[in-house]
């Protein structure tokens, strides 16, 4: 299911504005006389307003830009989870050159490209091919994003599964839920729907009773840290070899525990649309628009 | 025979390797008679209970009984963690009662045996005549044109998979297959569609900001490609019988079982 969210602006507002900034470009008097909105800017109110929610900018932080030209007008900008090609071109397509990203465009955390560079990966320069030809800007926002009040990701997630209504302990991350017996199985299939995911998994007895529910991180830690409050954890991405094995143990040790697997996209993609009216609220003058970036996914039944 | 003479033999054959951080003697006292020799690949409870019921007191494993697979991964705490868990704890208790000696030359044995592994989930694929190479670490073949979910029916079929994912368009047509094990990084998957006939990649799991997102730009960039994960276990498990055929081969005087899990995921 594809999503696309456009706030506040609606389609003529957004039409308008892309012809205003194409007008700018074209025209160097009047641009001066308007100063377009570059991407640096952009990412300067982005800073201001996370400071002003008392988020301290780090030093060392792979929220920084990793495509195009920082001084570039910006003629939209793009909330999504993973700027892979295909949001690249969905974003050129809608107008946008400028895109904010969650997830690393280069395939690590902190997009280092000495190696694909090296290797003339071509994937890599067919990436960074599209980005020039079309003057996309590029920035990563996911260390600060996750410090922003209410955590986006889990408020996101939260409320698409109504567990805000549920009575809970903890915050963000780290909150577990007493939800109406369910069996794992179902769950996971809970999951499935309401993200909409074609890849949910889960590890464990199928017909295992749930009452207590957490998120858990990426890590075994988080694992263990849930099944210590909970019957169940769901986590968006687990190493296997850890977190899995982990599981699989403790069922057959009959600690009656089990782990529901989303891909990570589905879990986390909500948070930055959840953010585009916050966005909004920074870059006033554009229209930002959230792309799903689709699930990568799919599962075969067999 | 002892189980350090068994141990010392198998080192001998890779060539006396320095073992990485979570490799070597795992667990259990080396001098003790050996009763039995196992090997697996995800030395899970289930297999532990399998090696006690045929009275092997050594395995031979290919994972790690406490989930640290490697230290390039995780916490640098991670086993401090697991070795306070409920878990971790009630299997440290079994392996401990049960006098088991766990080993593991993970390592050693992939630089050793570069293609064992994809050339042992290659055969339970249900595929034969395999294109190896000594330094690769995966196996090419090909196969009669069929449609990406067809083949993927078939391999999860083969390999018990129960929990197989996919990333590719579903009216992609594949002919030309790759296949790796365990986690394929963008590097590994990069150097598996090196070859441009190869229209399909089976690996283990992958990163889903690294392998995953290299895999849809390797669409997105006009590539008619898929990729099948089979799960990290699932793609190692046909590992177990490559490491009985080596030990068995190293140690001509005693018996060898391989012992297996199921695949521990379910899709939805």
């Amino acid at each position: 299911m594809s999503e696309s969210t456009n706030y506040p602006i609606n389609r003529r507002q957004f039409l308008f504005h892309s012809v205003l900034s194409g007008l700018l470009l074209a025209s160097p008097g009047l641009a001066r006389a308007a100063q377009p909105l570059t991407a640096l800017a952009i990412v300067e109110r982005i800073k201001q307003a996370c400071a002003a929610q008392g988020i301290t900018w780090a030093e060392q932080t792979a929220d920084t830009f990793k495509l195009g030209e920082p001084n570039t007008p910006v003629t939209g900008v793009i909330s999504t989870f993973s700027a892979t090609i295909d949001v690249m071109q969905r974003a050129v397509k809608q107008g946008a050159n400028f895109i904010i990203s969650h997830e690393p465009i280069f395939y690590n955390h902190f997009d280092d490209t000495t190696e694909l560079a090296a290797r003339k990966d071509p994937v890599y320069l067919s990436k960074v091919r599209f980005a020039k030809a079309n003057n996309l800007v590029v920035w990563r926002f996911h260390d600060h994003f996750h410090r922003l009040k209410p955590e986006p990701v889990t408020t996101a997630l939260y409320q698409r599964l109504g567990w805000d209504q549920l009575p809970s302990e903890g915050q963000g991350f780290s909150r577990s839920f007493t939800h109406p017996p369910i069996t794992l199985k179902q769950l996971a299939e809970l999951f499935a729907k309401q993200f909409p995911s074609g890849s949910v998994r889960y590890v464990g007895d199928p017909d295992q009773q749930v009452a207590n529910v957490s998120l858990t991180s990426h890590s075994i830690g988080g694992v263990i840290s849930a099944f210590k409050v909970s019957d169940a954890g769901v986590s968006a991405e687990v190493r296997e070899w850890d977190s899995v094995e982990y599981t699989r143990d403790a069922t057959e040790l009959g600690m009656d525990k089990g782990l529901v697997l989303i891909a990570h996209e589905r879990g986390e993609q909500y948070g930055m649309k959840h953010i585009v009216p916050w966005l909004s609220s920074v870059i006033n003058e554009l229209p930002v628009t959230f792309i799903d970036s689709h699930e990568p996914f799919r599962t075969l039944k067999v | 025979m002892l189980v350090s003479e068994v141990i010392g033999a198998l080192e001998q054959s890779l060539g006396e390797p320095e073992h990485g951080k979570y490799e070597g003697v795992i667990s259990g006292d080396v001098s003790i008679r050996l009763t039995g020799i196992a090997t697996c690949a995800q030395p899970s409870m289930a297999v532990l209970k399998q090696c006690v019921a045929k009275n092997c007191n050594l395995i031979i494993v290919d994972g790690h009984p406490f989930y640290t697979y490697s230290p390039d991964w995780g916490a640098k705490n991670v086993r401090e963690i697991v070795d306070a868990s409920e878990v971790g704890k009630a299997k440290a208790a079994y392996i401990a009662k049960h006098q088991l000696v766990i080993v593991r030359f993970t390592s050693a044995f992939a630089q050793r045996f570069p293609a064992v592994a994809a050339e042992a989930l290659a055969m339970a694929c249900g595929f034969d005549e395999l294109t190896v190479s000594d330094s690769k670490p995966f196996v090419v073949t090909k196969v009669s044109k069929q449609s990406f979910d067809s083949l993927a029916r078939v391999v999860a079929v083969n390999t018990k998979t129960t929990g197989i994912r996919l990333i590719a368009k579903p009216e992609l047509t594949v002919s030309k297959v790759a296949i790796g094990t365990g986690m394929l990084s963008p590097a590994d998957i990069a150097g598996m569609l090196s070859d441009p006939d190869v229209d399909a990649v089976i690996g283990g799991e992958v990163v889903e900001w690294e392998g995953g997102p290299y895999f849809e730009d390797v669409i997105g960039s006009g590539r008619k490609a898929g990729l099948m994960l089979l799960g990290f276990a699932s793609s190692r498990e046909p590992m177990a019988d490559s490491l009985a055929s080596w030990v068995a081969e190293v140690v001509a005087d005693a018996s060898v079982t391989t012992v297996h899990d199921i695949d521990p995921i379910h899709a939805v």
